[in-house]
């Protein structure tokens, strides 16, 4: 045995002492099990009590969701957005019936594994299977979906085949087929798939793939909500993942746009609006209710799967949030706050200028000197040759300053797909 | 194959940190000189015959702003008053060294300079104080009155405006350090190209958008005569994760730092209504703009003063119940409350109304507490420094327990003995008297990339 010698030294180790096993739960002083911030120990109900609690209340004090509103729930197939399913599940079955969480959730499941360097179809199609055996057991119905039909045009989707809905109903074996039906679907209609991988082979950086995603992603489910007549998308995004990305959305010139890229709803495509529940919890107490209550995810490779730590704007940003995290541990909450303390004004002066691309308000024209000096430092007055990062010229004002860094990184704008300004 | 100037037919002589492109030396100039000659004018900074303070450390973003502003008033006709503007903190083997270029600069430029020490304003050189208050915080001292300095300096002057040489680097981390801390009231200040605009004296930034690397470069190419030593009290940790996520940023895509500052003037006039913010008022004490009844100055200098030095240092709260929550100044008859900030276990402790724990003794407590919290690599240092407060107790530490300052000094002075000790001992310790230890002239250090980044 090659590990024999390691086994050895584990042993020979001092053995750690649990620190819950003195510890008294804060809320009702019997034996605690887990210590949820840095000295607040709770044991198993309390533990449930307070998680239930905060996703209930958060919902309840924003007001966003009203009761009966068809939603539907983005599973990824990761932690959060099990956790998140699992909590929908139990607030529609729990408690009494004045209590219970009244709306009427479907599920979506966004398949993005074409985009995925070395994830070949076989592998894709497990991957849909495990999420889709995860996905049913809610009995919610489930939408699937592929990241390339985004680029189907958006009036021909109401006859999509790709886009299938398995009810809770139907077999199983239904679903396996649809599943197949899906996965061999590039093969068929290569155009979409083909188109977007493209896309993501011309960009010059990772951070303006993690960008495209993330826009693609949302635009995507928006589209899936339209489609079936949801009002509101729930995703998944804890605590931990938006203070990475409030910071990433610094450093990639997108302050103006974080209040909704990073709030509990982001209304920015108008009728359909996306909710983010998941925000109160951070990480390690996700992971903690899923260890308790045994929900199931599974990990599926993404765009930033295996990179290096200075790959990208975001996962650096992941890499230095989560090591400050280490050794400060009010870090991801801190950081979730300040972000908190910011919001969109919806008093906008000159009419609603968007941007064409991400759909937040503009943020060229607030800053005129920054803009120019940005602008005339590329080269200096009167000489354009060369240097000049392209900043979308034609389509200038009418993207923010993130997305026309973005558009830089993916070539020339005039090529890429409209419905990435739909 | 030489690569040629993007602009002219010449030889390239560096790539430009901002945007990639290779430049000539002469087109670098023109450039980096148009651009801070745009973002004054864009801004607006200046009027006509007003006359404005360099704040000049003899470091490198001063040595340039120095130089630019004396080349563009020219150049461009601003009509400006210039003036060089240092403050003397009182650190021995850093600061005397820099001002010795500040004085060269000034001969150079042919400016009137003017320098305000902190001992002259406050009683204290940065010496003294870091024997106070140890290598951790003390940068929350040199920071608040640093400011406070350059403010009576100008007031001294009498300028109308007073120039820093903050670049965007500085801004950049500023943001990113403002967001780690939730300091959202800064968050939305340290964009402004200018601030302090009702009351103080206006201070401006022309090297808001300027690079770090090309005032390096800058510096680097026209010869200039500056100071490049890092100051020897700051290891300041948490700042350095700040600056390297940033440097890693940059590496990735170079515009981020420009991004960043981007980012923070949208966040700046995005922040919700219901949001509290501090009221700015002013100092009841000396009369200087504070969101506090007393300013953080007064608060850390009474501290000071009254051997009370973390007294400004932690929560807000406590600095004013041990200042009796009042303007008046003679506070010492509150014994209840001072106790609770200083001595735990020293023999002061057991003297019923002992208003200030100003025994050595009490600055082993003060290094105790601190050490549990230094990081790793301070503590070998501090624990060296304890056991010699220790041993001086033992000594000393019989009946000093008053709140007379001028026994306070005499406290410090006998500390001094530490000082040859960490040197003697400890060469990674930054010590007071480091002096000359290949510190003088324009040593680069690896923070201030003077060459590596030309990429030919």
């Amino acid at each position: 045995m090659e590990c024999g010698g390691q086994l050895d030294d584990t042993d020979k180790l001092p053995q750690r002492h649990l620190p819950t096993a003195q510890k008294k739960c804060v809320r009702c002083g019997k034996a605690a099990v887990l210590v949820v911030q840095t000295s607040a120990a709770f044991c198993r109900e309390c533990f449930l009590n307070y998680f239930t609690h905060k996703f209930r209340s958060g919902l309840g004090k924003t007001r966003v969701v009203q009761p009966g509103e068809r939603v539907l729930l983005a599973f990824s197939g990761g932690p959060s957005s099990a956790a998140l399913l699992h909590l929908v599940k139990r607030g529609m079955e729990e408690g009494t019936q004045k209590k219970r969480l009244r709306i009427e959730p479907g599920l979506v499941f966004v398949d993005e594994g074409s985009i995925v360097q070395g994830f070949d179809v076989g592998q894709r199609q497990k991957a849909v299977q495990t999420v889709s055996k995860l996905a049913e057991d809610t009995g919610f119905p489930v939408h699937f979906v592929m990241l390339e039909d985004v680029l189907t045009d958006e009036h021909s989707t109401e006859t999509d085949p790709l886009v299938t809905v398995s009810d809770s109903e139907e077999t199983s074996q239904d679903t396996t087929e649809d599943v197949e039906r899906q996965v061999k679907s590039p093969s068929i209609d290569d155009s979409s798939a083909d188109r977007l991988k493209r896309l993501f082979e011309d960009a010059k950086s990772l951070t303006a793939k993690e960008d495209l995603l993330q826009m693609l992603r949302s635009k995507l489910l928006v589209r899936v909500a339209r489609m079936h007549g949801y009002t509101k998308v729930m995703v998944g995004d804890s605590g931990t993942r938006l203070s990475v990305r409030i910071m990433a959305d610094i450093a990639k010139g997108r302050g103006a746009a974080l209040p909704l890229n990073t709030g509990f709803a982001d209304d920015r495509h108008g009728d359909v609006v996306i909710v983010r529940p998941m925000r109160d919890f951070i990480a390690k107490e996700i992971s903690m209710y899923n260890t308790i209550c045994q929900v199931e995810s599974v990990f599926l490779p993404m765009l930033t799967t295996k990179v290096a730590e200075k790959a990208s704007i975001g996962h650096l940003t992941e890499a230095f949030i989560s090591g400050l995290q280490v050794n400060f541990p009010s870090t991801v909450s801190t950081v979730f706050r300040t972000g908190a303390k910011l919001g969109v004004s919806h008093d906008q002066p000159e009419g609603h200028k968007r941007c064409a691309m991400c759909k937040a308000p503009l943020d060229t024209g607030q800053t005129p000197l920054q803009s120019s000096v940005y602008k005339t430092s590329l080269a200096p007055a009167g000489d354009d040759s060369g240097e000049c990062v392209a900043t979308g010229q034609d389509l200038g004002p009418s993207l923010c300053h993130g997305c026309s860094l973005t558009v830089a990184d993916l070539g020339d704008w005039s090529t890429l797909p409209d419905q990435l300004y739909a | 194959m030489p690569i040629s100037c993007g602009l002219c037919e010449k030889r390239a002589m560096l790539k430009r940190p901002k945007t990639g492109g290779a430049l000539c030396k002469e087109c670098f100039f023109t450039v980096f000189e148009a651009e801070v000659h745009q973002t004054i004018t864009s801004a607006s900074l200046f009027k006509r015959g007003e006359t404005v303070a360099i704040a000049a450390s003899g470091g490198k973003d001063s040595t340039v702003l120095a130089h630019l502003m004396k080349l563009l008033n020219h150049r461009h006709d601003y009509g400006l008053n210039l003036i060089l503007l240092s403050v003397d903190e009182g650190i021995t083997g850093y600061r005397d060294d820099s001002l010795e270029t500040v004085k060269r600069n000034q001969q150079q430029y042919e400016l009137p300079l003017k320098v305000v020490s902190y001992k002259e304003l406050y009683g204290w050189t940065m010496d003294e104080i870091v024997r106070q208050i140890g290598l951790k915080n003390n940068c929350t001292f040199c920071g608040v009155f640093r400011r406070q300095a350059l403010d009576r300096g100008a007031m001294m002057l009498g300028v109308n405006k007073i120039v820093t040489g903050h670049n965007a680097d500085d801004v950049a981390e500023t943001v990113i350090m403002n967001v780690l801390r939730g300091d959202i009231a800064r968050l939305q200040r340290c964009t402004a190209i200018v601030t302090g605009t009702e009351g103080a004296i206006p201070r401006c930034k022309p090297f808001k958008y300027t690079y770090e690397k090309e005032i390096v470069m800058y510096a680097y190419f026209k010869k200039l005569d500056y100071f490049s030593t890092e100051c020897i009290y700051s290891p300041n940790a948490y700042r350095g994760h700040a600056r390297t996520y940033l440097k890693d940023l940059e590496s990735i895509r170079s515009t981020s730092i420009i991004d960043i500052i981007h980012s923070g003037e949208c966040m700046s006039v995005s922040v919700k209504k219901d949001v509290k913010m501090p009221t700015q008022g002013t100092c009841a004490r000396c009369g200087y703009i504070s969101s506090n009844e007393l300013c953080k100055a007064c608060v850390l200098l009474e501290g000071l003063n009254k051997g009370l030095p973390k007294l400004g240092i932690g929560k807000p709260h406590k600095a004013r119940l041990a200042l009796g929550l009042t303007n008046t100044p003679d506070t010492t008859t509150a014994p209840g409350s001072q106790r609770k900030e200083g001595c735990q276990s020293c023999s002061c402790r057991s003297r019923p109304y002992a208003a200030v724990s100003d025994t050595p003794g009490c600055n082993k407590d003060n290094r105790l507490s601190s050490q549990s919290k230094e990081d790793n690599r301070l503590t070998d240092s501090i624990a060296k420094q304890e056991e010699l407060g220790a041993s001086y107790t033992v000594g000393a530490g019989g009946d000093s327990c008053s709140c007379n300052s001028d026994v306070q000094r005499e406290t410090s002075a006998s500390t001094i003995g530490v000082k040859s000790v960490l040197c003697g001992q400890d060469k990674n310790t930054p010590c007071a008297c480091r002096k000359g230890k290949g510190q003088v002239g324009t040593r680069v250090t690896g923070d201030s990339p003077a060459v590596p980044d030309l990429d030919f």
